[in-house]
């Protein structure tokens, strides 16, 4: 039990010491951790549905999806240790490394810093969109298990098989992506009326067959 | 401005921030300014700081500007006061949501919203990769550094290396990206001098 605690502050003490650059980047961060047998055992399904409630809610997405993750690994006492692996590393880099970065912002070593760290910062993004969209756009082929893993789809893409590749595209995901990204680029459209419109959708492509 | 601040005020304000902003932490920066200036709890200038840094060093950004803010009205104490206002709303809803959902996320429907909402969310991040591409993909270098880093990542899923290290391979990517900046420094002084010229122009 404490083993376990301890590993959820850890694992998301990780978002505190090393995500730069926003919520999605925390994805890329800690998936490995958190899917299958040798990390916190959820299934691909759970972690996108933790990653998706994260969004919807208020508040900082880091601190809702730790908060969740660590309820689902261990209940309440989980919850709370996850969530406080976030401020507490936070606090000392505010209080000791701040003042460091506020005397000198304008140095060009301080620089060059983000420069390299914002370049691999738009990767961590890339991937962290490429995770999450591995369960929308490949789900519900499988109707037993409801979505393929992981190692099915690399053995698939490993074979070459391009049309069976193509077979497992789910279509209507892949409409209301376009959607939701016409919405957001074209009406400047706020992210919440967005994600409502495509669970509405969602439930009238895949529920009702519409 | 040595101003005597009550804690419980400052508890609820930040309270009230974590309660009602959607669209997560860079959502709350302007809303967490807007209450210091209307207090007049630390001078304008300050807070252009706290904004910068806040969003500079690693960590969740409204977590970082909670504990930044609090700290110069308050000290430690402020820090973690405006902390705790900011994440107890978040860690709140969450378990009410999680407790709730739990009877029902295997039944079809719930599921299948979830499909739609995940769709949008891809689209969410994407935007959000172009948005901050546009500031980071500066030159040559830079976009080699995002290449290198999608491709690592990706091989790290196909290959299925071991957990541990697959875990590892972001924070050592991050760690090179600085590292790179700062190489590029010093070994191609005049290929990066183009950033430190649009800097003082601003």
């Amino acid at each position: 039990m404490i083993g376990l605690l301890l590993r959820l502050f850890f694992t998301f003490s990780k978002i505190a010491l090393f995500n730069f650059g926003g919520g999605f980047v925390m994805i890329s961060l800690i998936e490995q951790e958190m899917v299958g047998a040798t990390g916190f055992g959820l299934t691909e399904l759970e972690f996108s549905n933790i990653i998706a409630i994260s969004q919807m809610t208020p508040g900082a997405i880091a601190i809702n999806t730790a908060t969740y993750v660590g309820y689902k690994i261990s209940g309440v006492l989980g919850a709370a240790f996850a969530t406080l692996a976030i401020p507490i590393p936070s606090f000392f880099i505010v209080i000791f490394i701040s003042p460091i970065l506020v005397k000198y912002k304008e140095h060009p070593l301080n620089k060059m810093i983000f420069y390299g760290i914002r370049a691999v910062v738009v990767g961590l993004i890339i991937n962290a969109a490429i995770i999450v969209s591995k369960t929308p756009f490949f789900a519900y082929e499988d109707e037993a298990k409801g979505i393929y893993s992981r190692f099915q789809l690399v053995r698939i893409f490993k074979q070459f098989k391009l049309p069976q590749f193509l077979n497992l595209l789910n279509l209507g995901s892949l409409f209301i992506f376009m959607i939701s990204f016409f919405l957001l680029i074209k009406y400047k459209m706020n992210p919440i009326f967005v994600i409502l419109i495509s669970a509405i959708l969602g439930i009238l492509i895949f529920h009702f067959n519409v | 401005m040595e101003k005597q601040v009550s804690l419980y005020r400052l508890f609820w304000k930040f309270f009230k921030i974590g309660m009602f902003t959607f669209g997560g932490g860079y959502a709350m920066i302007p809303l967490i300014e807007r209450e210091v200036v209307k207090n007049n709890w630390i001078d304008k200038k300050e807070i252009a700081d706290i904004v910068a840094v806040s969003q500079s060093i690693p960590g969740a950004v409204a977590v970082n500007m909670s504990l930044f803010t609090g700290f110069k009205i308050a000290k430690k104490k402020g820090a973690i006061v405006a902390v705790l206002g900011c994440i107890i709303p978040s860690f709140i809803i969450i378990l009410v949501i999680a407790i709730l959902l739990s009877n029902y996320q295997d039944e079809k429907i719930v599921q299948h919203a979830f499909t739609g909402i995940l769709s949008a969310v891809v689209a969410l991040i994407i935007l959000s990769a172009v948005k901050i591409a546009r500031v980071a993909i500066l030159d040559f270098m830079t976009l080699i550094i995002t290449i290198i880093t999608i491709t690592t990542l990706l091989l790290g899923q196909l290959t299925i290396i071991s957990n541990a290290l697959a875990g590892l391979l972001p924070i050592l990517l991050i760690i090179s990206g600085a590292l790179t900046g700062l190489l590029m420094y010093y070994i191609f002084p005049r290929k990066v001098r183009h950033l430190f010229k649009d800097g003082e122009d601003k």
